[in-house]
């Protein structure tokens, strides 16, 4: 039989500012006995368009998006950013408001059906004894907004918990935003910021009632969005402490930021 | 005097109120476990809110005929009902009801539908002295604000704040919740006794059998529409509903929502006044239906679902942005997401562009409200009007429309864009953190972000390391 195969949508966050969380993910979807492919050609995802309201420049991308994946059909097309996977899912939805014809929004339907949010893949085709490598220590869970409206919350949890030795910390009012929001962020500044700071604040709650300090304080969560946001604050106000992707816990590779 | 328009500068400037935030995230807090906690007691959620759901939607489907049937059964009762198009109307009648009956002292229930015509500074300026008798919005009102939460609209003052209000403007004071509730309580009494008319909102409308109802925690609302002799209510044309099923199926669970009860201290229905064989309630009662950009929302396909809206305001605790910037930041009479998505249909679109691009998209709103608007949705069919529409204020900036016109033939072309991302990793070699570019002329906004974060670089590419990697496969 040969190995099952998924093909990797690479975040273009991931492509350019955090190619290790791309790598992580990819590895640990090999751990968990699949071959990965990652098709070259990919750029973005349309979200930051989509989210301006500029529905007709994001199905260019779309468009663009669909034809990347189209050749490795029905191959599982799997991210780590569930807001990207959302994106995809969207996209039919784009079509179908704009009658770009039967024939778009069939594609558009096919990469939708068959796109996957990482850890929510994992947690549906992993064996049920499967683990993934042991990580001793507390780490304290960021739930990203997105990872919530996708519905994949519980994935994410589940497949921290194939992690021997991995300790999820929960944070205070763990619905609350971080604060990124894409443009959002960059429109509103100070209401960004703040939002940033009651989340640095839940965090800092959550690694000191666990007596953690110094360089031990590390983060988790499964938004690509929300790390590099949360670190840039982090690596700004609280040196040593750490956000890293669910990927990199289950793939135990902690390269990337710092 | 805040506005929608400088929504901007004001949310800015509220994030540095430490105070404003504690306040309202340990309200919002404290608004969402106990709505959680109701939640969960009913034994059938996703049955209740499908019934609410249907409820709302019935209303907005057959709205005309059940506007003219609670018209009807509440005439037949000798209720007076008046028609408004629009705010200076309804100003207008409500005037012109004070002028007949020689009202010179209205006491008021808490209403947002008269902040939202601004009647209180219309009244006042008729010599009529009005008095608001919610305790949160009487406190508010003795410090000359406009409410800053559709159902606390105190919640930005703390304790404190209030226990020297009193003292300048009451000349007694307290140092406790229960003290100074029991002054306000002593002062309004007064007011009751001495007030000739009582002007309320309406939580719903039910047009069979012509009920007004109205809900509440601290009877102020009903000694409001039974000590003076003229009731007057004020509801917009959505506040209408079927039947009594309908009604109870939203009583079952606007409260839950907004307070987490299962049902308020108070429910007052009234179908008209006080009837020859009654020995209480008011000599007059009068219903003002108010449309004031209604029915424009309703023949709006795209965005019509706001008329759902029950004012339970669970979407309030719910947004992150809100409790951090406080209603007064909207400059209007409605915040929080409801208020984003109320603003650009019931204001001048242009007046209001701020309102549905200051949002996340975090989600939580759509989440807990318990008709199922989806927020986030409408506010992104909100940013491509304003992008796209002229109606709504015409079309994005040059430069804005240009740098998305770029990115978007750069983005799908994957050769331009390796080399975009090339040229951007040169930059930050260059300029690390954006140093100097943070400094440069029209990066204003950008300077404020990138204080208190450590900017993140572009780095060597995924793909290079993916063609390094042994194994590694690009399909």
């Amino acid at each position: 039989m040969s190995t099952p195969t998924v093909a990797l949508f690479v975040p273009c966050l991931c492509q350019d500012v955090c190619p290790e969380t791309a790598l992580a993910a990819a590895r640990a979807l090999e751990l968990a006995g699949f071959q990965v492919l990652a098709p070259e050609g990919q750029t973005c995802c349309g979200q930051p368009l989509y989210k301006q309201g500029a529905f007709d420049h994001t199905i260019q991308l779309a468009k663009h998006a669909i034809e990347v994946f189209e050749p490795l059909a029905p191959l599982p097309v799997v991210s780590p950013s569930a807001s990207c996977t959302a994106m995809l899912r969207n996209y039919p939805k784009l079509f179908a408001q704009k009658k770009y014809g039967d024939d778009w929004c069939d594609r558009a339907n096919a990469l939708a059906s068959r796109s996957y949010e990482l850890c929510e893949f994992l947690d549906a085709n992993v064996p049920a004894d499967f683990c993934f490598p042991e990580y001793a220590g507390a780490v304290a869970y960021h739930e990203s907004c997105q990872t919530r409206t996708l519905g994949v919350g519980a994935a994410v949890r589940n497949v921290l918990a194939r992690v021997p030795g991995l300790q999820i910390l929960d944070l205070d009012d763990p619905d609350a935003c971080c604060g990124f929001g894409g443009a959002f962020s960059l429109q509103y500044p100070e209401v960004s910021h703040a939002m940033l700071e009651d989340k640095l604040f839940a965090l800092d709650k959550a690694w000191s009632q666990a007596d953690i300090t110094g360089d031990k304080r590390m983060a988790v969560t499964a938004e690509i969005g929300c790390m590099i946001n949360i670190r840039s604050a982090l690596d700004a106000c609280k040196p040593g402490a750490r956000i890293l992707h669910a990927a990199h816990f289950l793939a135990h590779s902690f390269e990337g930021g710092q | 005097m805040r506005t929608p328009r400088e929504f901007a500068a004001q949310a800015a400037k509220a994030t540095e109120n430490r105070q404003l935030r504690n306040a309202l995230s340990r309200a919002s807090v404290n608004f969402r476990v106990k709505r959680t906690q109701a939640m969960k007691l009913l034994p059938d959620f996703a049955g209740y809110q499908q019934g609410i759901r249907q409820a709302r939607m019935r209303s907005l489907a057959e709205m005309p005929a059940l506007l003219e049937k609670l018209e009807q059964n509440l005439s037949a009762r000798g209720v007076k009902v008046h028609w408004a198009e629009d705010a200076a109307q309804a100003r207008e009648i409500i005037s012109g009801l004070t002028r007949e009956y020689g009202t010179k002292s209205v006491v008021k229930g808490k209403s947002m539908i008269t902040e939202e015509i601004a009647l209180n500074p219309a009244l006042e300026a008729m010599g009529i002295d009005v008095c608001e008798t919610d305790l949160g919005e009487y406190i508010i009102q003795l410090a000359g604000e406009p409410p800053s939460h559709i159902i606390a609209p105190a919640v930005h003052k703390s304790r404190q704040d209030v226990t020297e209000l009193f003292l300048q403007k009451l000349g007694e004071t307290a140092d406790n919740s229960v003290a100074l509730t029991a002054i306000a309580r002593e002062a309004l009494r007064e007011r009751f006794l001495k007030a000739d008319m009582g002007i309320t909102g309406v939580n719903m409308a039910i047009a069979d059998p012509g009920v007004v109802v109205l809900v509440e925690n601290e009877g102020n609302i009903r000694m409001s529409t039974t000590c003076p002799r003229v009731h007057v209510a004020v509801m917009s044309l959505e506040k209408v509903v079927a039947g009594l099923d309908e009604a109870a199926a939203i009583l079952q669970m606007l409260p839950r929502s907004a307070t987490g009860q299962k049902l308020s201290s108070y429910v007052s229905m009234f179908s008209s006044a006080r009837l020859p064989d009654e020995v209480d309630g008011p000599e007059h009662m009068h219903l003002v239906i108010l449309d004031n950009g209604r029915s424009r929302m309703l023949a709006d396909p795209e965005l019509r679902e706001t008329l759902l809206c029950v004012r339970c305001g669970a979407c309030l605790a719910a947004c992150s942005v809100y409790r951090n910037i406080g209603g007064h930041s909207y400059g209007w009479a409605y915040s929080g997401p409801i208020g984003s998505l109320l603003g650009p249909q019931l204001l001048p679109p242009e007046e209001t562009r701020d309102y549905p691009q200051a949002c996340a998209m975090c989600g939580n709103c759509h989440a807990v409200c318990p008709v199922g608007i989806d927020h986030p949705a409408m506010l992104l069919t909100m940013r491509r009007r304003y992008r796209e529409d002229p109606a709504w204020g015409g079309a994005a900036p040059l430069p804005q429309r240009a740098a998305l016109d770029l990115y978007t033939r750069v983005a799908t072309r994957p050769g331009p864009y390796r080399a975009a991302m090339a040229i951007g990793r040169c930059l930050c070699k260059l300029d690390p953190e954006m140093r100097f570019t943070r400094r440069l002329p029209g990066m204003n906004t950008f300077r404020r972000y990138a204080a208190g974060r450590t900017l993140p670089c572009l780095r060597t590419p995924f793909y290079t390391l993916w063609r390094k990697r042994s194994g590694g496969s690009n399909g």
